[in-house]
């Protein structure tokens, strides 16, 4: 049911309609039978544009997809190796995929064994659109030295510095500050972070550090030792400030970009994750809204949670993400609870919804809110009625829920949902001084998965009925797959790509380069070759029975 | 691994399970498209990161004739790297001044030269020479290098590069200042420089004159090729003549007595420490250098007491021999 809804109109519907004459009904109504049956063609077009779209950003040099495939093995088998068809009846042959195992060499050059798995599609769509099987450490890993261990703000006046061994750019993390903002005399100032101390030159320096949300910085000078932090315009005191430096002095584990492990919570990203309940996770696609510009430019914002959406495991159970990363290239994000690395299709989190199709038309009475469509499992939403006519006496008004199960709750005169069983159940009969019902708000709780309805009746005097819907999406992603992380990867607590596709794991301290292994093949059963995505140094294959 | 990627391993155990080396082929991806539209092919086996790297490098570093083309052109080709290598500041006297008057660190193609003071190509005060071309030079390696330079009492220097055994010859050929052509300034009692710690006597000016000139005037003195200013530096005492003038170097600014006309292209030099030396993975010597050439031939003294060129060492008669078998030079024509 949600597809349904949340797919019923393409964009592209409007552009394959405008192909009718200006005059038909078919171009200038988006409820007509014709647009009604582009639709299906209309959202495979959009489809089409989209794929488009991505595949123009491999034209350019800096959105071209990093992941692409560029080398493949492929191991050629004797003339005898036996191939077993899976349908030997039927006319279109399909084949019983051998086992494979291999194995590969790490970046220290040692032998690991690898399973090879068969794939689903055995195509070349298959092929080079596989989900990751594996995860890799690549290089090795680095542990930060503390220059200075967290330390609220208020203890910063006695804190005692380490010096790193050599001159080094720092990290400092801020983190549990809830504002970044003061005014001092007339003018707003943004929470920022001195440091003082003898730079990589040898002299005495200072560097202003931005702060305007909790986050990992890094330093632009390099610094030989710090003799002092002052700390301005952030709050409560109780924040705390860690100062770390890298082991390494060349900065070579950073791109150009400068992405790095960052922090997680409070990131200020489109997507980011909330826990619920102790036990579930809630993707956030986050939306940050200033009164002025000014606000915006001082990171003074209020935050706003237009769109939830629950995150889920490979096997739809509840899972507690502890981080997440959002690779740009295929639109993924992944997510781990410590254990796993799970991964989640990105969906449009834009989609329309149609309400005009459930209301009457011309609806006077409309529902109002201020909380999106979107939300998560379990969460209550405030409903007011916003009157369209006020010439007219009302006699009577519903509030109904259509939960996604069919079951159908009405709103009784406590304010509490009750469970609706007779056609005439949950009517709200007003007399004459009725002005207290438009403040009448409604708290339904969803608790289903799915596509709830709001729905709000009223009946004027003049017998004239109104009934306006309003869709409310409960959505979960359920995600594509997981991968079991390695020993030295569990209960990693932050998690992130960089712009050379390489996935970093931080773990208390210590840094990992990692990268995600598509150990599967391709089997050729005419050629009797297998290609593979990886490199090996030994495969072997049984065929089979 | 590529050897054994070579031969391909192929046997079979029992008859069930069949073992071997896999071969493996390219797959052109759109990297490969964008790099042929700057010139750069896939090296073998090379992954989309450092040829995407490669392909951004082509425009930040220029492949090209001079020196720094043909070392820009090599190591990208190669799939080689250019790197940071030494960080090089003047020991400081107070928080401004330096020890020495002018320190300058300069890379030649066989060695470094510390200068205590550089004012320019013709006038300088050596402080020392570190030679780096043999195995035997002292500051062969790169740490060895670094050690050295902080032994000098004008500079201090920080190895920036893993590797203290990386040989000194990999060092790009520099010169810790910058150079500066045609800025323009204006007319005007003080101005400000882009830059500040100037080279003391680079400074030249065009085209501005000192006090308010007629065009014919204007005229008249640069007929007499006298268009530039030369200055007095750093006078601590009022200007009180009309005409006079005076630059701070350190802070880069020229103090007029009177309103000057014009409109004037500077040129000058300015020191920016700290300095980076870079290097690259590969050394490329020319034999125009001096101080390779040096290498090249012994030295013979004639009668006067004066240093000319001799027979060729063992190094140079090796570059004769490989000259003659592959480049089609006559010599001694």
């Amino acid at each position: 049911m949600a597809n349904r809804i949340v797919k019923s109109r393409s964009w592209a519907t409007q552009r394959l309609a405008n192909y009718y004459p200006p005059w038909s009904r078919a171009r200038t109504d988006e409820f007509s039978v014709a647009q009604q049956l582009l639709h299906p063609i209309g959202n495979s077009l959009e489809e089409m544009f989209t794929q488009l779209a991505k595949a123009s950003r491999n034209n350019f040099i800096e959105s071209s997809d990093i992941n692409q495939v560029y080398i493949s093995d492929y191991f050629i088998l004797p003339r005898a190796f036996p191939v077993v068809r899976d349908n030997p009846d039927e006319q279109t042959p399909r084949f019983r995929a051998p086992t494979c195992s291999a194995k590969y060499e790490n970046f220290e050059e040692e032998e690991y064994p690898v399973d090879v798995l068969a794939l689903d599609l055995n195509s070349a769509e298959g092929f080079f659109t596989a989900d990751p099987t594996g995860i890799e450490i690549t290089g090795l890993s680095e542990t930060r030295l503390v220059i200075l261990n967290a330390t609220a703000l208020a203890d910063l006046q006695d804190a005692v510095f380490n010096t790193p061994p050599v001159a080094t750019n720092l990290w400092i993390t801020v983190a549990g500050a809830t504002d970044f903002r003061s005014i001092i005399g007339t003018q707003f100032v943004r929470g920022y972070i001195k440091l003082k101390g003898i730079s990589s030159k040898g002299i005495e320096e200072e560097e202003i550090i931005d702060v305007s949300w909790n986050r990992t910085i890094r330093t632009k000078l390099r610094w030989s030792s710090l003799t002092e932090v002052e700390v301005v315009s952030i709050y409560p005191d109780t924040t705390t400030i860690t100062i770390e430096a890298d082991t390494f002095f060349h900065a070579r584990h950073l791109d150009e970009m400068n992405l790095f492990i960052d922090d997680v919570a409070e990131r200020q990203v489109y997507y980011s994750v909330q826990q619920t309940d102790d036990d579930r996770t809630e993707l956030v696609h986050e939306c940050y809204s200033a009164l002025n510009l000014g606000d915006l430019e001082d990171g003074h914002t209020t935050f706003d949670v237009v769109k939830t959406i629950e995150l889920r495991d490979h096997l739809e159970q509840d899972v507690l993400i502890t981080n997440i990363a959002y690779d740009p290239w295929s639109e993924t994000i992944y997510g781990t609870d410590g254990t796993h690395l799970f991964f989640w299709d990105i969906l449009p989190l834009n989609p329309s919804i149609r309400s005009e199709l459930f209301s009457t038309p011309g609806v006077s009475n409309r529902i109002y809110t201020e909380e999106g469509r979107f939300i998560g499992l379990g969460d209550d939403m405030e409903f007011l009625c916003r009157r369209g006519r006020d010439d007219k006496h009302l006699s009577a008004i519903r509030w109904t829920v259509y939960t996604p199960n069919g079951t159908k709750y009405y709103l009784d005169l406590f304010d509490d949902m009750q469970p609706w069983t007779d056609p005439k159940d949950g009517w709200i009969y007003t007399g004459d001084s009725t002005q207290d019902l438009w403040r009448l708000k409604f708290h339904p709780i969803f608790s289903q998965r799915g596509v709830s309805f709001v729905v709000l009746e009223t009946v004027y005097a003049e017998q004239l009925y109104e009934k306006d819907v309003y869709p409310v999406v409960v959505d979960s992603l359920v995600a594509r797959g997981a991968i079991e992380l390695p020993t030295d990867l569990v209960d990693s607590t932050r998690l992130s790509f960089d712009s050379n596709g390489t996935l970093w794991f931080y773990n208390a301290g210590t840094i990992y380069p990692t990268r995600l292994r598509h150990d599967v093949f391709l089997m050729d059963y005419s050629r009797k070759v297998a290609y593979f995505r990886e490199r090996y140094t030994e495969v072997t294959l049984v065929p089979a029975t | 691994m590529s050897l054994k990627r070579l031969s391909f391993v192929f046997f079979v155990e029992g008859n069930d399970t069949y073992t071997g080396v896999p071969n493996h082929r390219l797959l052109p991806n759109s990297y490969d498209y964008l790099g042929q539209l700057v010139g750069l092919s896939r090296l073998p086996n090379e992954s989309n990161v450092p040829f995407r790297d490669r392909i951004l490098d082509v425009m930040v570093n220029p492949a090209g004739p001079t020196y720094t083309g043909l070392v820009n052109g090599i190591y990208r080709e190669l799939g080689l790297s250019k790197f940071d290598a030494i960080r090089i500041s003047p020991v400081y006297a107070t928080e401004t001044e330096t020890v020495g008057r002018s320190p300058v660190i300069e890379v030649k193609a066989t060695k470094l030269i510390l200068y205590e003071a550089w004012w320019g190509p013709n006038d300088y005060v050596v402080d020392r020479e570190i030679k780096f071309y043999n195995r035997t030079d002292p500051g062969y390696f790169l740490g060895d290098l670094v050690n050295l330079i902080n032994e000098s009492l004008y500079f201090s220097a920080i190895r920036l590069y893993d590797d203290a055994f990386l040989p000194s010859q990999y060092l790009l050929r520099d010169r810790t200042v910058v150079q500066v052509k045609d800025e323009v300034v204006p007319a005007s009692f003080q101005i400000r420089l882009k830059n500040t710690n100037l080279v003391n006597g680079s400074l030249r000016i065009r085209d501005l004159y000192p006090t308010y000139q007629t065009t014919a005037n204007r005229n008249m003195s640069s007929s007499n090729s006298s268009n530039y200013l030369s200055f007095m530096f750093n006078v601590t005492t009022p200007l009180t003549v009309e005409g006079q003038y005076t630059v701070d170097t350190d802070e880069g600014i020229l103090t007029f007595f009177s309103l000057p006309s014009g409109q004037g292209l500077a040129d000058y030099m300015y020191f920016d420490y700290p300095w980076t030396l870079k290097a690259s993975d590969v050394a490329v010597f020319g034999l125009g250098e001096e101080d390779f050439f040096e290498n090249l031939f012994e030295k013979v003294e004639d009668r006067f007491g004066e240093e000319h060129l001799g027979l060729p060492t063992i190094e140079g008669s090796d570059y004769i021999q490989e000259l003659y078998r592959n480049v089609r030079i006559i010599w001694g024509r």
